[in-house]
């Protein structure tokens, strides 16, 4: 064969082979193109594989290790705001929520508390709603994980509409604090019929839950239903948020910033004492240096000594001072002494007038719930005036302003088509 | 993933155009061997000229010319051949042979100046190998060897900056192994990275920018001396063969071959230093009013610890007191050998590099290899292997919001000269937070192995059929430790710190796969067509993790093992794309071509309801000059170009996907958490550019002209934002990429510019030639849509924002026009009157709250850029190089005067208020709510390169036994023309695509070297 027909068959047999190779993976190939594609996801999971009712347990865990995880900032972005916290640090993000000029704009907020908060609620509502898709077979105490999840909800809508000028729940319209307390109400009725139904292991979720319904309807202005509520509560009673070294997720962040230097305690809770001897329930410890912005004075809190302290959701305490806010009177009176002796305070308060007595009960509640993260609420529903005062230099730039709740924030606004 | 029927027709449709193209191929006779040789000469001088490529199209045989200019020619077939010569800056000539069995053809080219190029070889943007007068789009081309001999560049970047018209580098620190962000053509996505793609022959390699703590961009890696040229195609009308990804256009870094002949070994040694040019002077002065005394003292930090360096002080530590930043010293060697035969041809090379910042703590040492052999096993074929390693150590220095000197110095206080205000002993030499000896503690460095290897088979069984297929890999293997000892003089200043470690790995694994055949056929004499299509396959995966811990029980220890408390965390996400592509050229005389192509994608990034994506792309050119009617005076060549293409860029690698993150929650047990909310119709932001122009040599090619026009429109622009929270899906997760950001392809741009670039000899006699180059650039945008909103803010506190009507990425604040002080030069708050978008006044302020809307105040990214330079070469040996490039119409936030004025009130206008403009004393009494303040223009230029080479004569070269010597001298970065009045006018401290604000940098540091060149 010549030079040239040798270069012809193979540059014909070239070209055959090309097509029948393009050909071939057209007809036959088109799964392995596709399969091309395919990619490794070793760190996440499609949602849609965990519809199922296996997936129970999974979901309930998921949905209060969201809470957890966002319990702690949030109380340290209210006790900012609230003013029982000063910011330490030199960074200006974080200085908008204590000098009380937070914008819907700023960032900060809506990272520590608004969006963690409003996914643990998300986590809860929709735990709960699977829950109630799925049958008992399905899902063993199901009324148990009913409760929990409706309970979670609940929580987190109360704290919610304690700190926010308004919200917004599952992609909804602005919705006012009242709507949210009605929508908190209603998960606690959910909770605490599911938690009877459950018998007695859901005894801790009735408590539970009675006293988060007490807690929404203070806030709705039906002091009756709720000190109704409060009195169900047991002596001794109390839920805490867990908190762990193991993982930053799992940080109780008052401690973490008491830690830092980042946060340092504001002068109306330093050196508090109750007829001179010192108050065990807002402890706090003058550093003798300046916080990590070198102008601070630095005062440490002492109620959560390391990442792990756990921090009451709910307890038998806040159930007495609810009551005793309802009822006033001698009641009130009894409260606050019972209080105080059994954190080994003189019971000497003798009362006064009725506004008096309710004047001492939300002080008791400023020392008994201090970094619960009540505070915010309490000057709200009072009516209290803020520290520091409006218009007082804030020391890092500016004056402190008057925002008293947190506006529903930009990540909202932006997403939500019906809040545009 | 459901089966995508359409890559069945896809692949039927490139089957069949294949059956068609095999159906009459033309095809030459060829028998037997023979040989060619020559000489290529300068065709006005006479002068040889070396490194001609000569080579007998079809056959894969070829040469490189030699010093004197000769070449030879091995194993070509007998019979009538054609010889082409091509040379980078000539004309390229070919003329007709006949060679026998045997026997030896002789010839000589001499090829003319050509100002344009018109024959010059673009790889990049095509299917194979194509002549720059066949593309419709402007290809930039940097020559590596010409640039490196002249200009005083330590890494690719410096390489590219102000050498390809379009191009915008912004350098955010003069730290060493820092980089830059770069914009080809200013910026095409409002949320997505805008850096451009990087390919090392014909593979993509890694592109990230800003890794690490050195902050780099991984294309420096590669050694300088080892690149051949470097090709820069700038938007979707050139770049559409590489599909999804590459809207921002794409660097192709060439690197050198082996050449035929005798082993060829090239030296160079480079020492340097670099500087904090005028330190004292540049250096802030700071105030603070002693509360003892009552008077207002101050400070130059720079100045003080020198006069305290010179008193020979001693630190806290012990140690001496040196001054605030040191001379760094550099040295730079390589060593390369290359040579060949008609059979195998080979490049190795071996360097080493060792950078000192000006901090004790910042400094690069790198080593790197390349081997890069060429094999032809039988005739039509030809092996390329070329394999890159490079192990580097990279170290920078605490800057920016970390600290570090430029913190304690620009930020100093005479209140630390006696005192200490943030408590603790002993004072603090006036450095704002911790002393100079105390940062230089902290240890944070990156080691990283790189291996980038490629092999490409070439295979030409005929003259009219050749197809190519690729296989690459680029593998980036990084690891990144830190750690603060727990150190008496640690603790001293922070009680609470108790030392800390952090160890982490951070590689990225590109492949790719690529697939192209090209079949060439003549119609007529004058027509003739070349089709083209292939197939390409990358995969990008990346895998991190960090191991870190704090509190150390004894000083010395340093390993995360060490620490009390550990954290760990990961991530890991792969991308992947495939594509084919179809492409149809025809072209006319060889000065008229026309082509077509369209590709279609997928990747693994696309929602699951997102189907295939097609970009098409057209152009043509027509070299006008080369008609017999053509005749314009003074213009000696002149070609038309037009094209049009489309080209794309994927969303994140999970975006598409609704996802749940694995977590730890109750009881420390492993749970779940919403991550990602998914988009199952997300697919790539689309961008397609009409770009027009012309190349134009002058004089008898002493000038040339190069004008490009671009008009980009972009749409279904991946907009993130978070997602909403009260539907679950939002906030971060840690370790998952994405986690709560929504995808949305609903933002839609234009953006447009011209290019031009004009160069030249400006005048030459026996003994002096004068060259010149004069560059510049336009780009603007404007953002047309963005889903029914009218802005999307990229950043509230900085103030940068995409809205309707402006370019992208613009600054808009609150901004004070007018303000009144009382008499102790506060301002009065009712006083304040802000600015209104409609150009009127308003009370910035109701009650306490600022009310007063955000202004327009400019762009983040410069509208215009260039560059001037020259070369005077006397006597043929030595040559005067310089270069001045500039950046206009950009803005920045200096916040370095936010911090001073605003935070820490050690501003000069702080203590002396009465003497200053009160409308910048309100800004700056308000925190940085008054963003105005602090947003300045950032045009400048720059004195970047200025260089004296001389070649040794021949006599005195060879007595070191060499064919060639040179010496250069040069200087970089050393004079800035700017009204810009904050520390450095390139610094920027963020890695955001659009928030241009300096805080603390290094500024660019004025750098000087020698550098000897031998080649044996």
């Amino acid at each position: 064969m010549r030079h040239s027909d040798r270069i012809k068959v193979r540059a014909r047999r070239t070209v055959t082979v090309l097509t029948a190779a393009l050909a071939g993976f057209a007809l036959t190939g088109c799964d392995f193109m596709d399969e091309l594609l395919e990619i490794e996801t070793p760190a996440t999971i499609p949602a849609a594989n965990l519809d199922g009712p296996e997936f129970a347990d999974m979901l309930l865990s998921g949905a209060i290790g969201d809470f957890e995880a966002a319990f702690s900032s949030h109380i340290l972005q209210q006790s900012l705001l609230a003013g029982e916290l000063h910011d330490g640090t030199s960074s200006a993000n974080r200085w908008m929520v204590p000098s009380r000029t937070v914008m819907y704009f700023d960032a900060r907020y809506p990272e520590q508390s608004y969006t963690p908060l409003s996914k643990a609620r998300w986590t809860a509502d929709n735990t709960l709603k699977l829950l109630q898709g799925w049958t008992d077979a399905q899902v063993p105490s199901r009324q148990l994980k009913i409760a929990q999840a409706a309970f979670y909800a609940g929580y987190n809508l109360v704290i919610l509409g304690e700190s926010y000028c308004s919200m917004a729940l599952d992609l909804s319209a602005e919705m006012t604090p009242q709507a949210v307390f009605q929508q908190a109400e209603a998960r606690f009725t959910t909770a605490i019929t599911a938690a009877q139904a459950a018998g007695s292991s859901g005894s801790t979720w009735l408590s539970a839950s009675y006293l988060g319904r007490a807690r929404a309807r203070l806030n709705l202005g039906n002091g009756a239903g709720a000190a109704a509520d409060a009195a169900l509560v047991p002596v001794g009673f109390k839920l805490d948020a867990t908190h762990s070294a193991a993982n930053t997720r799992r940080y109780n962040y008052v401690y973490e910033e008491t830690r830092t230097g980042n946060v340092s305690v504001t002068e109306p809770y330093w050196n508090l004492t109750v007829d001179g001897k010192a108050d065990p329930r807002v402890p706090v410890l003058d550093m003798k240096r300046k916080a990590a912005d070198g102008l601070t004075a630095l005062m440490n809190q002492q109620l959560f000594l390391d990442r792990a302290s756990p921090i009451p959701m709910a307890r038998w305490e806040e159930a007495q001072l609810i009551i005793a806010e309802v009822q006033g009177g001698t009641t009130a009176v009894n409260i606050i002494n019972n209080l105080r002796t059994r954190r080994g305070l003189p019971g000497t308060y003798a009362g006064g007038t009725a506004a008096q007595i309710k004047d001492q009960v939300i002080a008791e509640r400023q020392r008994e719930l201090f970094l619960d993260g009540h505070r915010l609420g309490d000057l709200r529903r009072y009516n209290l005036p803020f520290f520091p005062p409006v218009g007082q230099v804030y020391v890092k730039g500016g004056i402190y302003g008057d925002v008293k709740c947190f506006p529903i924030p930009a990540v909202e606004i932006n997403a939500n088509p019906n809040l545009r | 993933m459901n089966c995508r029927s359409r890559w069945k027709v896809l692949l039927l449709t490139l089957a069949a155009v294949a059956v068609w193209v095999t159906a009459t191929p033309p095809l030459i006779a060829q028998q037997g061997s023979g040989t060619i040789r020559g000489r290529v000469l300068d065709a006005n001088s006479g002068r040889p000229t070396p490194t001609a490529q000569v080579y007998v199209p079809g056959t894969g045989r070829g040469a490189l010319s030699n010093p004197s200019g000769d070449f030879l020619i091995q194993g070509v077939p007998p019979g009538e051949r054609v010889v082409r010569a091509e040379l980078i800056g000539y004309s390229s000539q070919q003329q007709t042979v006949m060679v026998t069995a045997g026997g030896t053809a002789v010839v000589e080219f001499r090829l003319a100046v050509s100002a344009i190029g018109l024959d010059e070889l673009v790889v990049t943007g095509v299917p194979g190998g194509t002549q720059k007068r066949a593309i419709g789009n402007v290809v930039t081309q940097v020559r590596a060897e010409e640039t490196l001999a002249a200009a005083p560049v330590a890494n690719l970047q410096q390489m590219l900056n102000a050498r390809a018209p379009g191009m915008i580098i912004m350098p955010q620190t003069g730290q060493v192994g820092a980089s830059g962000k770069i914009r080809i053509r200013g910026a095409s996505s409002m949320n997505l990275d805008n850096e451009p793609l990087v390919y090392v022959d014909g593979i993509r390699t890694d592109n990230s920018n800003f890794t690490g703590s050195s902050q780099a961009w991984r294309a420096n890696d590669f050694n300088p001396e080892d690149i051949e040229s470097i090709e820069i195609i700038k938007g979707p009308a050139a770049s559409t063969l590489y599909g999804t990804e590459a809207a921002n256009g794409v660097i192709q870094i060439i690197t050198k071959k082996g050449r035929i002949g005798t082993p060829v070994f090239g030296l160079t040694a480079k020492v340097g230093s670099a500087t904090f040019a005028n330190l004292e002077e540049r250096m802030y002065t700071n105030y603070w009013k002693n509360t003892k005394t009552g008077q207002v003292d101050s400070i130059n930090l720079a100045t003080a610890e020198r006069l305290l360096s010179e008193a020979g002080t001693l630190t806290a530590k012990g140690t001496p007191i040196d001054p605030l930043f040191r001379t760094g010293w550099s040295q730079n060697y390589g060593v390369n050998v290359s040579g060949g035969t008609d059979a195998f041809r080979y490049y190795l090379a071996t360097g080493y590099d060792n950078e000192q910042g000006i901090e004790p703590t910042n400094y690069v040492k790198r080593f790197n290899s390349k081997v890069n052999v060429t094999v032809f096993p039988k005739e039509g074929w030809d092996v390329t292997a070329s394999s890159g390693w490079i192990s580097s150590k990279q170290s920078g220095s605490t800057e920016g919001s970390g600290g570090g000197r430029t913190w304690g110095s620009y930020f100093s206080t005479p209140a630390n000269l006696t005192e200490n205000i943030s408590g603790g002993t002993p004072p603090r030499r006036g450095y704002r937070s911790w002393t100079a000896e105390l940062y230089d503690e902290s240890v944070s460095y990156e080691d990283l192995g790189r291996f980038t290897g490629s092999v490409v088979v070439n295979h030409r069984p005929t003259e009219w059929l050749s197809h190519r297929l690729t296989v690459g890999l680029d593998a980036v293997l990084q690891r990144n430790e830190s750690w603060q000892e727990k150190s008496a003089l640690y603790l001293l200043f922070s009680p609470t710190g108790l030392g800390s470690a952090s160890s982490g790995r951070n590689d990225r694994t590109m492949t790719t796969v690529d697939y192209s055949a090209t079949v060439k056929r003549s119609w007529t004499d004058s027509w003739s067509t070349e089709t083209a299509g292939g197939l390409q396959y990358y995969n990008r995966r990346t895998v991190s993790a960090v191991a870190s811990g704090t509190d150390f029980a004894l000083a010395g220890l340093s390993a995360v093992s060490a620490t009390a408390t550990r954290n760990s965390s990961g991530s890991t996400s792969e991308e992947t794309s495939v594509g084919v592509f179809v492409q149809q050229q025809a072209s006319w005389n060889g000065r008229v071509f026309l082509t077509a192509a369209v590709r279609a994608d997928d990747h693994s990034a696309f929602g699951q309801d997102f189907d295939l994506v097609y970009y098409p792309k057209a152009s043509a050119t027509w070299v006008v000059s080369e008609e017999d009617f053509f005749n314009l005076p003074s213009v000696t060549s002149l070609r038309l170009r037009a094209a049009w293409g489309a080209s794309g860029q994927q969303p994140a690698a999970f975006a598409a996907l609704q996802t749940y993150a694995s977590t730890i929650g109750p009881n420390d047990k492993a749970t779940v958490t919403p991550s990602t909310p998914g988009n199952p119709i997300l697919g790539p932001q689309r961008a397609s550019e009409l770009e027009v122009g012309f190349d134009a040599g002058f004089f008898d090619e002493r000038l040339a002209l190069e004008m490009t026009y671009y008009d980009t429109r972009i749409k279904d622009d991946i907009l993130t934002r978070g997602a909403p929270p009260s539907q679950g899906f939002s906030g971060s997760v840690s370790g998952i990429s994405g986690a709560g950001i929504q995808y949305l392809n609903m933002g839609k741009s234009k953006k447009w510019g011209f290019e031009t670039l004009l160069r030249g000899t400006v005048f030459s006699t026996e003994t002096a030639t004068l060259e010149s180059s004069l560059s510049m650039s336009m780009n603007d945008s404007e953002v047309e849509y963005l889903g029914g909103d009218s802005a999307v803010v990229q950043s509230s506190s900085w103030g940068v924002e995409h809205r309707i009507g402006y370019p992208l990425g613009s600054w808009f604040h609150v901004k004070v026009v007018d303000a009144q002080l009382d008499a102790a030069g506060a301002p009065i708050r009712t006083s304040m009157m802000c600015a209104t978008p409609d150009g009127g006044q308003v009370a910035c302020f109701t009650g306490n709250t600022i009310t007063a809307p955000r202004v327009h105040l400019g762009r983040t990214i410069p509208k215009w850029e260039g560059a001037f330079s020259s070369t005077l070469t006397l006597f043929d040996n030595l040559s005067i190089y310089g270069l001045v490039d500039f950046k206009l119409g950009g803005l920045k936030w200096d916040h370095n005067l936010r911090i001073r004025c605003s935070l820490y009130y050690i501003c000069r206008e702080n203590q002396y208020p009465l003497e200053y403009n009160p409308v910048d004393i309100a800004m700056y009494a308000n925190s940085a709510s008054f963003g105005a303040a602090y947003i300045k223009g950032a045009s400048f230029a720059k004195l970047r390169e200025v260089s004296v080479s001389y070649t040794l004569p021949p006599s005195v070269a060879s007595r070191f036994g060499a064919s060639r010597a040179s010496v250069s001298f040069a200087g970089r970065n050393l004079m800035t023309f700017t009204g810009y009045k904050g520390m450095e006018v390139e610094a920027m401290f963020s890695g955001s695509s659009y928030v241009m604000q300096e805080q603390n940098q290094i500024p660019q540091l004025r750098q000087f070297s020698f550098t000897t060149n031998l080649t044996f």
